[in-house]
């Protein structure tokens, strides 16, 4: 996506503020693009290589701009040197026209922009009072957008102006947000806790609101995409209550399910707009796989200094590149890296080479795009802020340390490699990280696989509780109303919850249908955050600066807060030296270890409700059910582990209550039969089979974890069985005779956020990609890439099979084959 | 998952939310049913002893069978509990026995109006329109003899209680004060009392804000508008809600207004005793504004109106065009932020007019009263809320008339520092003299050196826009001789080299300026001034 509209649409000529095209380009160094690769191949580079595919250009498909476009309009395209519409531009501004609510789901760099821009553009042409709304995930975001905004108005002679109403917007800037301006820049976190609740003093701009843009999508999912779901049914009532109807346009980056996920988050059927008309010039595609260094443990050469190698290649040979880092840590190393490297260089002094990531102002951002375009800078080393669409133009290779976590976001990073119809290169440097080995066992998938999905849960039921109290806060709830595509039993149930705990209060209204108004003297808003569930957040206070320097939901709290922990934040790390629970707060202080900590938990899950069942169809049947489990956890210490060795250098005691949770798990049984004649076969113990059962399910959370595009820790998993003391109760069984080992998959968000069902839906393809995943790894008996090492359990003399064969053998025992 | 499943396991609702208790209410809305509604506008079956009919717009309602008008009854107990005993609740007296307020019978009373027969019916409206003849007739003529109305609302009484029903004893045995009373727009419930014309709160007569004259009350706004404002006509607003914020869903849940016919003060508070139901008295508290010259406020301006003005919007009432708004709290935190670190309502009060309440109810408990009114019908201390209420009306008019009347002359007995607040008002609405007369009296109140100091600056200040450069150098050495500041200094250089044409004494006082001026500009002045007395010594070695 393209915030600025690198590619605003099929153009000759110059661009203006509006595009990015480099006014001069780079000196095309002594070898270029084609020459790196000659030279990487001759010099045994490609041995590494995992994966080189070369995906086919593509040539635009192209529309005339429609005649009835106002002339205003017309020639604020012609003024940008758009003299033709891209397919899916001309479709679009087609869907606006008939009030049609559709999402744009098209590469990167692809004139995602112009698609809403121009039905927008045209409305406020033809109405003088006519009025959006554009959300953006960040405040970054919608602050960039303004400008190309603000420039495309004026461009185009139309007097409403744009601006962005955030918590940094000053008071006057404020009312003339409120009362004039025709485009309204915001987050969903501004409108649910600064617009909706004080909507009357917005009811000029709510009754005139034709448009609302929910750009970058892709980015709501679970919590995050569960809330604004709830936002947005939020702002449907609002709307209607001040007699308006918006159209909503939603623009995504490419994930599977574009028009699902849009459905889901606006609760009303959407167009999807997924074939780019835009043009491609041929991309061609590496997974660089660092040879192993460390047999035994499975640890593979640094691929950050893998990264800047290559990136070094390419920056000497005058190919502009630009460099994804996972994490700020990772771009600060790789920068100094980089600059270390290229210094002597001619014009390659620290200067040409920038990093770029979140927390620039967005002064020192223009800056860094226009040297981009200009050249002076050669090099970019970011974090995936670019991947939100910043308009730095198009580079000529993108190299990735480290796998994205998703292969859409890997798509997204190698779309910003690519000038028009030029050739570019996307370089996977991939870690020794499970996913990324995954990755690189595997690297078909990258071309061949779907991308991800996206999951929100608008219903999950703490989210849903959180902003049905907003909802009444903002407007009383009449019998019959709906919120959203909620079912109205739902909403009539949840009422009176609301109302069970003094929240609402019902009357009976005028015309004897009962009304529910707000009925306490809180401002719900405040209390609910949008990236988080629940309401009890902890602070963390820096007892040197006595600031408070970040917030973590009370779960987070008890893994990460714990006395003694090291709590990293923005690349410091800082110790806890008291927790404070009665009053939520943490206090912090800076310190430098050469340690870590993780916390040691224990989990117990009980099945509350079965809601599905079945069996797998395999040799030895094995029974996966869905339900409503409890999960209790209890931080029982941590271990400090060594930064780069890993070693485990101590452990400490934590004091905590334990945790209670209600949520969505996915299960699968071992039957107790099958466990004790495998044992038997094998000549192997008991114990040894439950301990390979905990490495299936360490490479299935993994395997999940990836198919369902969430970060792992979004994903609990535990194992149950009957001869841990500790043992819950297992599904369906009674207590007394004991229950068969269970490996648990659930949702860690209180009340479930829709993984589980997922997985259940999904389980053989699960379980044969885990078996695919395990028998795939080079290792020799398990490694931290595939089933965890082979150190976990100590138990001497038990062992005469390793534990990585023990699970293949157990996977073929119940008849799961290799597949391929 | 269901929902319902999850739900019951989700402990709570989280922020404000209550743990639900095991009695909830059952009927919710027991209290105060709008049972009127089918009955033509006249709330006949409504059979309470208290209630009055009359259009509700007018001066003239009575409450509680009784007229607390001026002369129209003997007890003292006019004032919304105060200085009375603690037990008088504000909304008059209501003679035992009878039944007011909310509790109507509930389920087993016969509170419809189908069982009412036709002749009652027909006498309640004619007695209803002979009490608003009478009513308008006290409106357009000098001043309604008080036994008029309160006659017509005994007999009105009278009349209606005849059927009325056992009144239910809420849980805490208290009482809703006022009563309903129907409107055009429907009905409302109000409370309502008139203060006598020698009414005092703390020392100061609620009748001084009618001496008050228009153009010092512009100066004391810095507003303009208030130049040829009638202020007979003000309305005083305050209102007690459910929340701090003015966002959608908080409630202004008592309205409370006060305005003057001829010399007494009218209360009128509007109570909402039905959440949903407000639109009648914001209808009804348009109409008072349309027929206002202006509106009084204590924190209105980012508070009352904000908040009235999304009521309006949410219930889909016409807002009134605003008239000038005279917010008392930015007045008082003009002149007085110098001297007293908060200038609250109650600090005015007690400043001002020398009134400390009693057993106030505090602003942190109100929505909490409310509430529990709301959910269990329960009055339980919303009477102390409506005291609360009345007594901030009431203040805003003493506090107008206060601030208006120190305003108007130097009070010797006054704090210097109040003396400098009001001159520096005075400077700022561009009324030299006051300016010129309050800042001397600060700078000779004994005050501490910088009051005296900064009332002789403002004094020359005001003395140099009037050209008085007499006055200007007298308040100028006056102040040198309090403090050799560096900004006397620099103010005196200014008149030595612009109005005295003296660069000698000039230069002097520039060259201990700093740091009163920027160090460049000092440069500057210096250079300029040494250039000066070069051509001043040339002109004069002549002579």
């Amino acid at each position: 996506m393209s915030a600025g509209g690198s590619t605003g649409g099929s153009r000759r000529g110059p661009r203006g503020a509006f595009g990015g095209a480099r006014r001069k380009p780079w000196a095309s160094g002594a070898r270029g693009l084609q020459g790196v690769l000659a030279e990487w191949e001759r010099s045994g580079v490609f041995r590494n290589v995992a994966l080189d595919h070369t995906a086919p250009p593509r040539p635009a498909k192209t529309a005339p701009i429609p005649e009835a476009l106002p002339e205003g309009v017309r020639q604020a395209l012609t003024a940008k040197g758009v003299e033709e519409l891209y397919a899916h531009q001309a479709r679009a501004l087609e869907l606006g026209r008939a009030g049609r609510s559709f999402v744009v789901a098209t590469p990167t760099a692809s004139g995602k922009s112009l698609c809403y821009n121009l039905p927008i553009l045209e409305t406020l042409a033809a109405e003088p009072d006519a009025r959006a709304l554009y959300l953006f995930p960040t405040k970054a975001l919608a602050r960039d957008q303004e400008e190309a905004l603000k420039a495309l108005l004026r461009e185009a002679g139309l007097p409403h102006g744009a601006i962005t109403f955030d918590g940094d917007t000053p008071g006057d800037a404020r009312r003339v947000a409120k009362e004039r301006s025709g485009v309204l820049l915001s987050n969903p976190d501004m409108l649910h806790a600064g617009i909706l609740p004080h909507h009357t003093g917005w009811a000029r701009f709510f009754a005139n609101l034709r448009y609302v843009v929910l750009d970058e999508l892709h980015t709501y999912r679970g919590v995050f995409g569960s809330h604004l779901a709830n936002v947005v049914r939020r702002l449907k009532r609002i709307a209607a209550f001040h007699g308006a109807s918006p159209t909503f346009v939603g623009a995504s980056a490419t994930i599977g399910n574009p028009g699902e996920h849009a459905e889901r988050i606006l609760g009303e059927p959407v167009e999807v707009l997924a074939e780019s008309g835009a043009p491609t010039g041929p991309r061609r595609v590496l997974v660089y796989n660092p040879p192993v260094v460390n047999e035994d443990l499975g640890i593979r050469a640094s691929y950050l200094k893998t990264a800047v190698r290559l990136t070094a290649d390419l920056v000497k040979a005058g190919v502009p590149t630009l460099v994804f880092g996972q994490s700020r840590n990772g771009v600060e190393v790789m920068l100094k890296y980089l600059r270390d490297r290229l210094r002597g260089e001619p014009g390659l002094g620290d200067e040409a080479i920038h990093a770029y990531r979140g927390g620039y102002l967005p002064k020192q951002r223009r800056a860094i795009e226009a040297s981009l375009r200009s050249g002076d800078i050669r090099c970019v080393v970011a974090t995936n802020a670019l991947e939100l669409g910043i308009d730095i133009g198009s580079l000529d290779a993108v190299v990735c340390a480290g796998y994205p976590g998703t292969l859409a976001g890997t798509w997204q990073r190698f779309g910003r490699a690519g000038r028009r119809e030029s050739p570019s290169l996307g370089v996977l440097v991939t870690s020794s990280a499970p996913l990324d080995q995954y990755v690189a066992r595997e690297p078909g998938r990258l071309v061949d696989a779907p991308v991800e999905e996206a999951r929100i849960d608008p219903d999950n039921v703490e989210i849903l509780v959180q902003h049905l109290k907003c909802a009444a806060f903002e407007l009383p709830f009449e019998e019959g109303d709906r919120f959203g595509d909620l079912p109205v039993e739902s909403l009539e149930e949840a009422l009176g919850f609301l109302t069970h705990h003094g929240v609402v209060h019902p009357t009976a209204g005028a015309d004897g249908r009962q009304v529910w108004h707000w009925a306490t003297d809180a401002y719900p808003a405040n209390g609910v955050s949008l990236r988080s569930v629940g309401w009890d957040n902890f602070v963390i206070i820096d007892l040197d600066t006595d600031q408070t320097i970040a917030e973590m939901d009370w779960r987070s709290t008890h893994t990460m807060l714990h006395e003694q922990a090291i709590y990293q934040h923005a690349a410091e790390q800082y110790q806890v030296e008291r927790l404070d629970y009665e009053n939520h707060k943490a206090y912090v202080r800076r310190v430098k270890p050469d340690y870590y900590t993780t916390a040691m938990t224990h989990t117990k899950v009980t099945v509350l409700e079965e809601d599905q069942g079945a069996v797998l169809p395999l040799q030895k049947p094995l029974a996966v059910g869905l339900g409503e489990v409890t999960v209790v956890s209890k931080v029982v210490g941590y271990k400090k582990i060594k930064f780069h060795t890993h070693e485990n250098v101590g452990y400490g005691d934590v004091h905590l209550p334990e945790m209670q949770m209600h949520t969505t798990a996915f299960w699968l049984t071992f039957p107790e039969a099958l466990i004790q004649s495998f044992a038997l076969r094998e000549g192997v113990q008991r114990a040894a089979v439950v301990d390979a059962l905990r490495g299936l399910l360490d490479a299935m959370h993994v395997l999940a974890a990836m198919g369902l595009m969430v970060d792992p820790r979004d994903l609990g998993k535990t194992l149950e069985d009957q001869q841990d003391p500790a043992a819950g109760r297992g599904p369906g069984a009674e207590a007394a005779r004991g229950f068969d080992a269970t490996l648990f998959l659930y949702d860690r968000v209180p009340g479930g956020i829709g993984l589980a069902p997922r997985i259940f839906d999904e389980r053989e393809a699960l379980l044969r990609r885990t078996r695919a995943s395990i028998q795939g790894c080079d290792c020799g008996s398990g490694c931290p890439a595939c089933i965890g090492p082979d150190v976990g359990v100590d138990m001497e003399g038990m062992r005469s099979v390793p534990r990585k064969a023990l699970v293949l053998r157990l996977l073929d025992a119940v008849g799961l084959p290799q597949v391929h | 998952m269901k929902l319902g499943r999850k739900l019951a396991r989700l402990g709570s609702a989280g922020p404000g939310s209550r743990a639900p208790s095991a009695a909830q209410p059952a009927e919710p809305e027991a209290c105060l049913r709008d049972d009127d509604a089918s009955s033509a506008g006249a709330p006949g079956g409504d059979a309470r002893g208290g209630d009055v009919l009359g259009d509700g717009m007018l001066g003239g309602d009575v409450l509680g069978g009784r007229a607390p008008r001026p002369g129209g009854h003997s007890s003292g107990g006019d004032v919304p509990g105060g200085h009375s005993s603690g037990g008088d609740v504000p909304g008059g007296d209501v003679p035992e026995g009878a039944p007011r307020g909310c509790h109507d019978g509930g389920a087993g009373a016969p509170s419809g109006a189908p069982g009412i027969d036709p002749a009652r019916r027909a006498r309640i409206r004619r007695l209803q329109r002979s009490l608003d003849a009478l009513v308008s007739k006290g409106r357009s003529e000098m001043r309604a003899r008080p036994s008029g109305p309160a006659d017509a609302g005994d007999a009105l009484a009278a009349a209606l209680r005849s059927s009325a029903p056992t009144p239910r004893i809420p849980p805490s045995g208290r009482s809703l004060p006022g009563a309903r009373v129907s409107t055009p727009y429907g009905p409302v419930h109000q409370v309502e009392h008139w203060l006598e014309p020698h009414h005092a709160h703390g020392v100061v007569p609620v009748t001084s804000a009618l001496e008050a004259e228009s153009p010092l009350v512009a100066s004391l706004a810095l507003d303009p508008a208030f130049r040829e404002i009638d202020l007979s006509r003000a309305l005083f607003i305050d209102t007690e809600t459910t929340g701090l914020s003015t966002a959608a869903g908080t409630l202004a849940f008592l309205v409370g207004v006060a305005f003057f016919e001829d010399e007494s003060l009218c209360v009128q508070q509007y109570l909402l005793t039905e959440l949903g139901r407000e639109a009648p008295m914001l209808q009804l508290l348009a109409e008072r504004i349309r027929a206002a010259s202006c509106v009084v406020s204590y924190n209105g301006k980012s508070f009352d109106w904000p908040l009235l003005r999304a009521r309006y919007v949410m219930n889909r009432v016409a807002a009134p065009p605003l008239p000038p708004h005279l917010d008392l709290l930015h007045c008082a935190r003009r002149v007085f932020k110098k001297r007293l670190d908060s200038v609250r309502l109650v600090d005015m009060e007690r400043e001002l007019l020398g009134f400390v309440r009693e057993h106030d109810v505090s602003g942190a408990e109100i929505p909490g009263i409310y509430l529990h009114f709301v959910r269990s019908g329960d009055p339980g201390r919303l009477d102390g809320v409506v005291e609360h209420n009345g007594h901030d009306l009431i203040a805003l008019a003493a506090i107008l008339g206060e601030l208006a009347k120190r305003f108007r002359d130097v009070r010797r007995e006054d704090d210097p520092l109040d003396h400098l607040g009001y001159a520096k008002v005075a400077e700022r609405a561009g009324d030299a003299e006051r300016a010129a007369r309050f800042a001397s009296a600060a700078a000779a109140g004994g005050g501490d050196e910088e009051c005296t100091l900064e009332a002789l600056l403002l004094a020359a200040r005001v003395a140099r826009r009037s050209k008085d450069v007499e006055a200007e150098e007298r308040a100028l050495l006056t102040a040198l001789g309090t403090r050799a500041a560096p900004r006397v200094h620099l103010e005196l250089a200014k008149l030595y080299e612009h109005r005295r044409k003296d660069p000698v004494r000039a230069l002097s006082h520039a060259m201990t300026t700093c740091p009163a001026e920027a160090l460049e500009e000092r440069e500057r002045r210096l250079k300029r001034l040494a250039g000066r007395l070069a051509r001043h010594n040339v002109r004069k070695r002549p002579r």
